[in-house]
């Protein structure tokens, strides 16, 4: 993705699949681990349950609270609190099983919530100016302290989050759609068109994302919307390639066939049988590459393409933050760190989803 | 012998049409590097009439028609010769060729150590018996490729310079000057070569041959170096032309961030000024050394692995 590629940045485009499927293996592994683990404790926490519910009509320890009443009712106490006990308990091994995710989840949610209504995080608003409590170190009041002007940089980073992301969205939005419709062209199309086409994507391929994306900049010029954009037409050739092979796969189906001997037309057909079905794995990829695209945005912006200073861009306040890293390290560190946060949760998310479909 | 021509006339076509999309990126959208130059920088002292600027496009040859001068910058750029830098008043040729040994430095050191540190990963997580460990060697390139390289070069420059002062936070005089910015450079392409040569060792590992081998008798050192580790490579060869495309995106960003002269700030730098005909002659470089590497691993692939059928 590189623009970064980012995105390309460092990171580029054929990887990206990568990122999500290797660390699957881990995944599965450890997940495996720590449900055996977790099953363990939970059987041996609810066989004192059992054990009191022997003369009680025989269920699973989910149906133990609504078990008719015994004649014996100190049993049945015993019986009800191991259960709601052990209830709890495995609520809380599936919450050790998928800590991380629910971790990710979390973030992107808190992500979510703070680009559309950032005043619900913080109360502080992220352009007052505080002579007075100039480059604060973070604390309970400041958690990522204060700059030289005082303001706190918490509900800066929050704040910045809505300007943040509209790049990203931008960018991501504009390969899926262009991308998508280059992949089912190519894919359909065969032959000379495919070529071309395909051709077309080797060359963008060859230009660094992040030197393409600089280009793009130098030609239409600074801006939030332009880095955008530039991002956006960097990515599109991992987007045509993934929509290209997956309608070759789908387009052999014996669905498609018998949609086209029942009389559709290709229109039809592409819309209705191909897209949904290829869109699987380009969707996991808009995930990761929305990840990738925030990664490019903010590095144009840290560089001095993206959005003017006294807005609380992310890449941008990393920038200006430099100024300070002797001083006041966290002025850069503290908002770059929430982009690394986010982009990680949201490479976690990508591979969940790409478990789960497998 | 055919296969080698079409591969290098494949790589040729790409680099043509390389240069031709950032032709028209540059050239058809709207900027006038002239005025940008002129007009914008000089502030009061110089302010030219459109008589002037007139004269100094046409001295650019900026003012033929695009076809023209299309095929001007084609013919010139055969002969290595891309046109003067607007900037700096100076040929591009020349501005590459003076900053290009410190990122060649640079990258290199990035790409050895990237290259290292990710098969040590790779190999350490599938050698070592602890499964914690393991399991934390196969997350950790997450890490890698999730953080901006940005702040990581930052982050760097807050531990190993200021709290530890090991190395010099910006320069690109001594030799010392090169460790963090290749580290900041290194950690993408590690994490990317990590998580692809560690899947392609942990299947490599389940095969048939490698059970046979076992049983043989021969030892788990020998098994993995001679069998598992050769045949898992293969795949982590086709990410080598990215990772080098990669340190060029790398390059720009790092020394942006350490204050090296190079390559990567000269585009930056060119950017800035909107000077074109220096943003194309780097990317067009950088689509250079793209298309070099790649042609090179595709040639040498069918020799190291000979299912490969040369076709």
């Amino acid at each position: 993705m590189s623009v970064v590629s980012p995105g390309q940045t460092a990171t580029g485009v054929v990887e990206r699949p990568e990122v999500g499927s290797v660390p699957a293996t881990a995944g599965g592994v450890d997940g495996a681990e720590i449900a055996a683990a977790g099953g363990t404790t939970t059987a041996q926490l609810d066989r004192p349950s059992d054990r009191s519910k022997v003369e009680a009509p025989a269920g699973l320890e989910e149906s133990a609270s609504s078990v008719p009443p015994a004649p014996r009712a100190p049993a049945l106490v015993s019986a009800a609190q191991p259960a709601r006990a052990a209830r709890t308990l495995r609520a809380l091994a599936f919450a050790g099983r998928h800590a991380v995710t629910i971790l990710a989840a979390a973030m992107l949610l808190g992500v979510v919530v703070a680009a559309v209504a950032p005043a619900l995080i913080t109360r502080s608003s992220p352009f007052d100016t505080d002579p007075d409590a100039k480059l604060l170190p973070p604390s309970a009041e400041h958690w990522f302290g204060t700059d030289q002007l005082g303001r706190d940089l918490f509900a800066r980073v929050v704040h910045g989050t809505s300007l943040s992301l509209e790049g990203a969205v931008i960018a991501v939005g504009l390969s899926v759609l262009v991308g998508l419709a280059i992949g089912v062209l190519a894919g359909f199309a065969a032959g000379l068109a495919d070529t071309l086409l395909m051709r077309a994507v080797d060359v963008l391929l060859a230009i660094p994302g992040l030197l393409l994306a600089m280009s793009l900049v130098t030609a239409i010029g600074y801006g939030t919307r332009n880095v955008a954009l530039a991002v956006g037409i960097g990515m599109v050739p991992s987007f045509a390639r993934t929509t290209r092979a997956e309608v070759l796969r789908v387009k052999q189906l014996p669905y498609i066939e018998a949609a086209v001997a029942a009389g559709a037309r290709w229109p039809r057909v592409i819309l209705t049988h191909v897209v949904p079905n290829a869109s699987g794995p380009v969707l996991v990829m808009g995930v990761l590459e929305f990840g990738a695209a925030i990664l490019a945005v903010s590095t144009l912006s840290f560089l001095g393409y993206g959005a003017a200073p006294p807005a609380p861009e992310w890449g941008s306040l990393v920038s200006s933050g430099r100024d300070f890293m002797i001083t006041s390290p966290w002025l850069a560190l503290a908002p770059g760190l929430v982009v690394g946060l986010l982009v990680l949760s949201l490479n976690h998310v990508a591979k969940t989803i790409e478990e789960a479909r497998a | 012998m055919k296969f080698v021509l079409s591969r290098v006339g494949q790589a040729l076509l790409v680099l043509w049409a390389a240069f031709t999309v950032t032709f028209v990126i540059l050239e058809v959208l709207p900027s006038d590097a002239i005025e940008t130059k002129y007009n914008n920088a000089g502030g009061d002292s110089v302010n030219l009439t459109e008589e002037n600027l007139d004269a100094l496009r046409s001295e650019f040859g900026l003012d033929l028609p695009l076809w023209q001068r299309y095929l001007q910058f084609c013919g010139r750029a055969i002969q290595l010769d891309l046109g003067n830098s607007i900037s700096q008043n100076r040929p591009v040729t020349d501005l590459l060729v003076e900053n290009l040994p410190p990122t060649l430095q640079l990258a290199g050191f990035a790409l050895a150590v990237g290259l290292v540190a990710g098969c040590a990963i790779a190999f350490l997580a599938n050698w070592l018996r602890s499964p914690l460990l393991r399991r934390a060697l196969t997350r950790l390139p997450a890490l890698g490729v999730a953080f901006p390289s940005f702040w990581i070069g930052l982050l760097l420059v807050q531990l190993f310079s200021f709290h530890w002062q090991l190395f010099p936070a910006t320069g690109s005089r001594t030799p010392a000057s090169v460790v963090l910015p290749g580290l900041m450079m290194a950690i993408g392409p590690a994490a990317i070569l990590a998580q692809l040569l560690n899947r392609s060792l942990s299947e490599t590992l389940q095969e048939q041959y490698i059970v046979t081998a076992g049983a043989k008798g021969l030892g788990r050192g020998e098994v993995f170096w001679r069998h598992a580790l050769r045949n898992a490579s293969l795949p982590a060869l086709t990410i080598l032309g990215m990772m080098v495309a990669g340190t060029v995106t790398g390059a720009i960003v790092a020394e942006t961030v350490f204050s090296r002269a190079g390559v990567g700030r000269l585009a930056q730098q060119a950017v800035e000024v909107q000077d074109l005909p220096l943003v194309q002659g780097i990317v067009l470089m950088a689509a250079f050394a793209f298309v070099t590497v790649n042609l090179i691993v595709d040639l040498i692939y069918p020799v190291l692995d000979r299912r490969i059928k040369v076709s």
